[in-house]
């Protein structure tokens, strides 16, 4: 709980946001890189 | 651009070497090493000089206070900062770097326990920090706010540092404080998930539960000292907010599953298949950093740990925040002095009057609901009120005097909810309310006696906690 693991709804919320955060910033990659 | 190692150590000279002897393997070469020696009494100073450190002597009694004696001796553009009982891979200088070019202002690496360590705490550690890597710090990393820079092995640029004023070393976890106040200066922080640094991890109950109420304390310490910063950034209210609002939830979610389960045990069933998903999911990630055999040893453990935690954390935030009962000075594998602070006497008379009238409205509302005698309804009213205002007052106590209070209320309040007229009843609810007055009597003396020994055991200690309020 110091930072290392998180539990509970906020722990699912979080990994939410961070999972979309993460997959549009993939996908923005992708996009950039297919109109290169 | 130059890069210097710094070591804060304090009687390490049975792990110091290995830890410079991974400084010296890097594959990206660091231009100087600066070992701190804070009060040592070994070897350490000999051992740091004999590879080539430069070696700075001090009487600090602390962390951040040692990294601060030791950074006017810096002369590096980049600085990697190093526990003294840490061993880094051979990459991790080059990755730091690399992340810092990036435009990072610091970075960290990933824990783990020395592979040599074993037993159910540290494959309980294991899991975790394996789990954290692809995980929850992955997590954090992603919506921009670390909750901490491994304390144990992380770089930034030296510039930085002596912007925000040195490392900031008042609060009982001085890299949680020194990450939230690179935050507070807008310095931006990440995640070097690839680098990876070995530490010795709390092999015992004992020295576990006196690290983890340590870190609990700090991160409570922290959000108490960075709040304005906290509330200020939607990242900080998704990370540090979510963590905290399932600590509090906590109680709330597993009372209900309980009562749900004794409805209906089929609740069993879910409880196995959460776990199980739980289990998978968690497998999948951790294998990427440990063995197989490391994560079916380590699940059960992490799962049980777990439970400990939120305990530690739950006792930990009615301490810090509402008690405001500070850990000051903590004990490591050198067994300094702990203390945690003593209640302060506006605080203790703030809460017993606040319970003692909670309890006194409470007391009146069931006494005139159950059309009690006026006489009996004032008894009722001043026991109840008496009971538990000295239970509150065991806050400052021995655990198992606390524990006794709450028993003795616990029976009051049964008794009231059940508003038992019988004779036998009304015996028992005065037995229950005389002891508790009694402990609470006796309590308040230790009480007093109890703060003066805890400050002249402060007075008395090597390493003592500063005496000035943390906030």
């Amino acid at each position: 709980m110091y930072g290392h693991s998180h539990s509970g709804i906020g722990a699912i919320v979080l990994t939410l946001v961070a999972g979309a955060k993460g997959g549009i910033g993939y996908l923005v990659k992708v996009i950039a890189h297919a109109q290169h | 651009m130059k890069i210097s190692v710094l070591i804060p150590a304090h009687n390490e000279a049975d792990v110091l070497r290995e830890c410079l002897d991974a400084v010296l393997r890097q594959t990206l070469p660091v231009d100087e090493i600066v070992v701190v020696a804070d009060s040592c009494t070994d070897d350490t100073t000999e051992i740091a000089k004999q590879s080539g450190a430069l070696v700075v002597e001090t009487e600090q009694g602390g962390k951040a206070a040692s990294q601060d004696a030791g950074l006017p001796y810096v002369t590096g553009d980049i600085l990697v900062c190093i526990d003294a009982d840490t061993i880094i891979d051979a990459d991790v200088v080059e990755k730091f770097v690399a992340e810092l070019e990036r435009g990072a202002d610091a970075t960290c690496a990933n824990m783990l326990p020395m592979p040599q360590q074993t037993g159910f705490w540290v494959a309980n550690r294991r899991y975790a920090y394996a789990l954290g890597r692809f995980w929850w710090r992955w997590c954090q990393a992603e919506v921009g706010r670390l909750m901490v820079l491994s304390g144990c092995a992380y770089a930034l640029r030296t510039e930085t540092v002596r912007s925000i004023g040195g490392f900031p070393g008042k609060l009982i976890t001085c890299d949680m404080d020194l990450t939230w106040s690179l935050y507070e200066a807008g310095r931006k922080t990440t995640f070097c998930h690839t680098a990876l640094a070995y530490t010795y991890d709390p092999e015992t109950f004992t020295v576990y539960t006196k690290q983890m109420r340590r870190w609990a304390s700090g991160f409570f310490q922290n959000f108490q000292r960075h709040k304005l910063a906290v509330v200020k950034s939607p990242a900080a209210i998704l990370v540090v907010g979510s963590l905290l609002f399932d600590l509090l939830m906590m109680p709330v979610t597993y009372a209900f599953a309980i009562l749900w389960m004794i409805r209906d045990p089929w609740t069993l069933e879910w409880l196995a298949i959460s776990i199980a998903i739980h289990w998978v999911i968690s497998f999948a990630i951790v294998t990427r950093t440990i063995t197989w055999r490391q994560a079916i040893v380590g699940f059960p453990c992490y799962w049980v740990a777990n439970w400990w935690n939120k305990a530690i954390y739950l006792w930990t935030f009615t301490r810090e925040w509402i008690l405001g009962r500070h850990y000051v000075s903590w004990t490591g594998r050198q067994g300094r002095a702990t203390l945690i602070a003593p209640m302060s006497r506006a605080r203790k008379i703030g809460l017993i009057s606040v319970a003692a009238a909670a309890a006194l409205a409470d007391a009146t509302w069931h006494a005139a609901a159950a059309e009690i005698s006026l006489p009996d309804t004032a008894i009722l009213v001043l026991a109840i009120a008496g009971a538990a205002a000295v239970a509150l007052s065991f806050f400052c106590m021995p655990r198992y005097l606390t524990f006794s209070a709450f028993l003795c209320i616990g029976g009051v309040g049964g008794l009231e909810l059940n508003r038992v007229p019988a004779a036998a009843g009304w015996l028992l609810f005065w037995c229950l309310a005389l002891v508790a007055l009694t402990i609470g009597l006796v309590g308040a003396v230790l009480a007093y006696l109890g703060d003066e020994a805890q400050i002249e055991y402060q007075r008395g200690a090597a390493f003592a906690g500063s005496t000035a309020p943390l906030f």
